[in-house]
């Protein structure tokens, strides 16, 4: 009886958001906003390469809004970053797919050495002094943070009485068979929950592979490619842990999903952290625009705003002590300096990335 | 007087063929712009194939067969393939069984609402895999309305896992495709008149015997080429395999998308894709071999349902 | 052999009525048409008797026995279909064979009735030939042959010649007459082409709107039409209409509108003063010198339009009312000019009286076209 009754809720909010996520997921194409004739814009096209749903969205209504104001016209080339950086790559000596675009730490590093990116004027941003040294890098400028550890059915985990899961392997529980999902290799929290397998079994960047026995152990019943996909399946109850980020556990407990987030130790730092990278295309026809972007995105405002919607910590200092008091984030995110600076960041200079990805793919039991 | 009579005829046989030899110049500009769009990409991506990969999209000058001879020898890449064939091959064999009893039901239906139904299967065509995918997980997930239904009858006490394996991908590949078997069958049987089962019918057939020797031997050749269709899609299936497999099937697309997106080496993924284009194409002839062979001229036949 | 009865046999679809309250005997070994308009349930009718329609109410019986309810492989009958349904992918010699082998005769029995049919049909070279590689008339007679193949009690033809061309249509039908002499077998033979009809048969079954009009031999439905429609339908004929001013006995007297009268055979029983239709072959009218009394009947007119056919002349004369009558002469009774005025005469005894209101049929026969069944 009150497993209908959950039933028939699931459901709604499955179908709620099944609309917008299918969208998302299924328009890796250009998707555009009004914009004005005039301003220091005027006539530029922006195009910026980031994910879709409701991250796209926040892009639109925070950054894509002010930009239009000023006469651009922003269009947004979704999908998930690598297959972004596949885009770019294929249109390698021609115009660029982008302008800007969103990736992540090891992706990036390839794409510099092959001039793909071009360096940063930072000049252009005055927006970006009051961000911390690390994020100010020369191809790529850190816009915010998520924070990575186990998204877990809060609910769940009490009617089975098991604990919040401070290591990585008590996901391997009987009582969670064919409950747990972990990030597959395309997506961005792959690194960072592979990494914190990979330390608790001993292992370290050099060597990834040891984690690979202890997630044969896990078995998952799903390695998740979509975030969008993954939390219909937390508000379905299909799933009920899984290493995601602190981002997506906001969003769910903000629909009335019962999740809530634990933090693992990585050898002596506490919880992971992927940076969110811009970069701008090296071939791009619109600089300034693309620039223009980034420094939008980096305003104090916009970066509270943004941090706030999408669960994801700001850069900016004061955006980021602002969103500390923010009741909604608080217990789910991590704030302070000290708490930034102690969250584990993947060394992709010590992973052999090609001998991972043959591993990932072959020896992990499926 | 005779002379006279033929001339008019001549001068508009001459007319006529003058303007069907406009009419295949006309034909000629499609069919290149066709060539170039079908060939030129699958000659490029041939030609990638036979050489080395210098990764970030970038292939070395000099040809080398070294990519074929890593494919065809790794027992991982030979195993994807056969997973990739059985789960299509299967997908394609519960599709007939599906779409043949439907569509010779709607091809024999009457009514003005099979062209809205044929309409409203056209639609799912173009209804993209992801919304049909999410869709299924609503109904064979393990909070989905198959499972619940099974608990709430209390013949099961744990959800049955269907989805995020081989089987999800099998469902998944058996949705894919099954609305275009569905119209692809319906028109095969529209083709045959209903005349012919009523002769069967009346000279003493049973129901059986008109469908297996008249209807299913008219039908064949349009079954062969429909489920050769169905399997070539089922073969590139991409999505399905991903989101029904739960990243846990990976058939031989995946494994494409994987060398080309992540490790970005356009060499080995143009291999991949050339090896499996070159095994599709196999499957295809070999089967068209197979039935001719066995079926003689009766297919041949078969093609030209006399409707007087 | 076997004879076949309707009883009261009806079928809607829907709530349209397609066949009506149908009685009829079709005797033994008898060749039956069932004639009748595109439309009016012939097929329904025929495919009634094959079991591939279940009547709506009423019962019928081949042989006696009540097949209503038999689905058609039970019911031992021939049928040609009109697009002939030859299997495509077999054979003349397998589809002749094609109801033996379903009824599991043995094959050598099974390949000398084939042979023989080949013969009865006159195509034992083709007999390895396949349906597409034959001629419409070459088809056709292969499904003559598949449905005699296994000797059914009735063979049913639905418009089995409305597929070929003229010539060839005439040369079947002396074709199908000669053979169903030889077989004696009873068959009911659907067409919409009254020629045909009447070349064909010893008995004709008029259908209109699902009914039965008239039953009857060639001659009956010529010279003795039970209504307006069957009178139309065959052949060609004129139609006026008035009022019943006078009856005697089987005689009546009709008022046309130009106060003319015109007297024949009453059809049905008249009443003076009611509405009639009279009906007048156009053989049976004469151009009359003015004055003569040889015809009982006499009209003037004026002649609007002459056709020549060799031993036969149409005219087109327009009555004082306005309506046309088309008058047959033969060639050697004279010429007339257009637009010259004439006498019309022509005898009671050849004058049908139909009492009643014009029908629809009727009312479309008496436009001002004349016999509208000349077009
Ligand atoms: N299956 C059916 N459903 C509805 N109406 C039908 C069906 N079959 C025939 N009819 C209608 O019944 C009438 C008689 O049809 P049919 O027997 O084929 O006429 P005929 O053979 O004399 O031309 C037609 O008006 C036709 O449209
Ligand atoms: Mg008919």
């Amino acid at each position: 009886m009150s497993a209908s009754a959950g039933y028939r809720i699931a459901r709604r909010q499955a179908i709620k958001t099944l609309g917008a996520g299918a969208a998302a997921l299924s328009m890796p194409s250009i998707l555009s906003g009004a914009y004005a004739q005039t301003g220091d814009l005027a006539g530029q096209t922006v195009k910026i390469g980031t994910w879709g749903g409701s991250w796209r969205d926040a892009l639109e209504k925070h950054i894509g809004s002010k930009l239009a104001a000023r006469g651009a016209k922003v269009e947004y080339v979704i999908d998930t970053p690598s297959g972004n950086v596949a885009k770019l790559v294929a249109a390698r000596g021609r115009d660029a797919p982008f302008d800007g675009f969103e990736t992540a730490p090891e992706l990036l590093p390839p794409l510099a050495k092959a001039n793909m990116v071009m360096k940063l004027d930072y000049a252009k941003m005055p927006n970006s002094k009051a961000l911390p040294a690390f994020a100010r890098g020369d191809y790529h400028v850190v816009t915010g943070a998520t924070l990575d550890g186990i998204v877990y059915n809060e609910a769940k985990f009490k009617e089975l009485g098991i604990e919040p899961p401070k290591h990585y392997s008590e996901l391997d529980n009987p009582k969670l068979k064919g409950r747990v999902a972990f990030p597959d290799i395309a997506h961005s929290q792959h690194y960072n929950a592979v990494l914190g397998v990979a330390l608790e079994a001993g292992g370290d960047e050099a060597s990834m592979a040891k984690a690979i026995p202890v997630i044969n152990k896990i078995a998952p019943a799903q390695f998740y490619n979509a975030s969008v996909d993954l939390g219909n399946k937390f508000s379905s109850g299909e799933v009920w842990a899984a290493p995601w980020h602190a981002g997506w556990a906001v969003r769910l407990k903000r629909t009335g999903v019962p999740v809530a987030m634990s933090y693992q130790k990585f050898g002596a730092k506490f919880g992971a952290m992927l940076p969110v990278y811009y970069s701008v295309s090296a071939s791009t026809k619109s600089q300034a625009g693309a620039l223009a972007f980034a420094d939008t995105y980096l305003s104090p405002d916009v970066q509270f705003e943004f941090g706030k919607f999408t669960g994801s910590v700001p850069m900016d200092p004061a955006a980021r002590a602002k969103m500390a008091q923010d009741p909604e984030s608080k217990g789910f995110l991590m704030f302070s300096d000290a708490e930034l600076n102690n969250a584990k960041e993947v060394d992709f200079s010590k992973i052999d990335l090609a001998a991972w990805r043959e591993a990932w793919t072959r020896d992990i039991k499926r | 007087m005779a002379a006279g009579a033929r001339r008019p005829s001549a001068d508009h046989a001459d007319l006529a063929s003058e303007r069907s030899r406009l009419w295949r110049l006309l034909l000629w500009p499609p069919f290149v712009i066709a060539l170039a769009l079908l060939v030129l990409p699958q000659a490029v991506f041939v030609w990638m194939s036979f050489h080395k990969s210098l990764g970030m999209g970038l292939v070395s000058d000099f040809l080398t067969i070294e990519n074929y001879r890593r494919v065809l020898t790794d027992p991982f890449y030979l195993h994807a393939m056969w997973m990739t064939f059985y789960l299509s091959l299967g997908a394609t064999l519960i599709n007939l069984a599906l779409a043949l009893p439907t569509a010779y039901y709607l091809a024999r239906l009457r009514s003005r609402w099979v062209s809205y139904f044929v309409v409203l299967l056209l639609v799912s065509l173009f209804v993209t895999v992801v919304i049909k995918v999410l869709a299924l997980y609503l109904v064979l997930g393990k909070e989905g309305m198959i499972n619940h239904t099974l608990r709430a009858l209390y013949l099961i006490s744990e959800p049955v896992q269907m989805l995020n394996s081989q089987l999800g991908v099998l469902i998944g590949l058996v949705q894919y495709t099954l609305p275009l078997l569905v119209m692809l069958m319906i028109g095969v049987f529209q083709t045959i008149p209903s005349s012919l089962e009523d002769a069967a019918e009346v000279h003493g057939a049973t129901w059986f015997s008109s469908l297996s020797r008249v209807v299913l031997p008219l039908a064949w050749p349009g079954v062969i080429a429909g489920s050769l269709i169905v399997f070539n899609m089922n073969m590139g299936a991409f999505t399905s395999a991903v989101l029904l497999g739960g990243g846990r099937v990976l058939t031989f697309p995946v494994l494409i998308h994987r060398k080309v997106i992540l490790d970005v080496d356009y060499a080995m993924g143009a291999t991949l894709s050339t090896v499996l284009l070159v095994f599709v194409l196999l499957v295809n002839l070999a089967s068209v071999l197979l039935l001719r062979e066995r079926r003689g001229s009766g297919s041949q036949r078969a093609a030209t349902v006399h409707v007087s | 052999m076997a004879g076949v009865v309707f009883e009261g046999v009806s079928k809607l679809f829907g709530d349209i009525a397609v066949v009506r309250d149908l009685n009829l005997e079709v005797r033994e070994s008898e060749f039956l048409v069932l004639l009748g308009p595109s439309g009016c349930g012939k097929t329904t009718t025929l495919r009634m008797v094959a079991g591939f329609i279940v009547p709506s109410a009423g019962t019928i019986r081949i042989g006696g026995e009540d097949v209503t309810r038999l689905p058609p492989r039970a019911r031992n009958i021939g049928m040609v279909f009109q697009d002939y349904a030859l299997f495509p992918n077999m054979t003349v010699a397998e589809n002749i064979g094609f109801g033996l082998r379903e009824r599991k005769v043995e094959k050598s029995a099974l390949d000398r009735r084939v042979a023989e049919l080949l013969e009865l049909i006159r195509l034992p070279h083709l007999a390895g030939r396949f349906p597409s590689e034959l001629s419409g008339g070459q088809q056709q007679r292969v499904a003559l042959a598949r449905a005699l193949a296994y000797s059914p009690r009735v063979l049913l033809m639905d418009e089995p010649l409305g597929a070929l061309d003229l010539k060839l249509r005439e040369a079947m039908q002396i074709e199908l007459h000669r053979m169903q002499r030889e077989l004696r077998i009873t068959t009911i033979f659907v067409t919409h082409d009254q020629e045909e009809a009447m070349g064909l048969s010893d008995r004709i079954v008029v259908m209109a709107d699902g009914q039965v009009q008239q039953v009857g031999s060639p001659e009956d439905l010529y010279t003795r039409p039970a209504n307006p429609f069957v009178a139309n339908f065959i052949g060609k004929i004129n139609f006026l209409s008035g009022e019943v001013a006078a009856v005697e006995g089987g005689r009546c007297t009709v008022r046309l509108a130009d106060q003319a009268t015109v007297s024949g055979i009453a059809q049905d029983r008249c009443q003076a003063g009611q509405r009639a239709q009279i009906a007048i072959r156009p053989e049976a009218l004469r151009l009359i010198e003015p004055g003569s009394a040889e015809f009982a009947n006499r009209l003037p007119g004026r002649v609007k339009r002459r056709r020549f056919f060799g031993n036969i002349v149409h005219y087109s004369v327009a009555t004082a009312s306005g309506q046309e009558l088309l008058v047959e002469s033969t060639t050697g009774a004279g010429t007339v000019a257009l637009e010259q005025t004439v006498w019309i005469g022509w005898q009671p005894e050849l004058t049908l009286i139909y009492p009643g209101a014009a029908t629809a049929h009727a009312a479309q026969a008496a436009s001002p076209s004349p016999a509208g069944s000349l077009a």
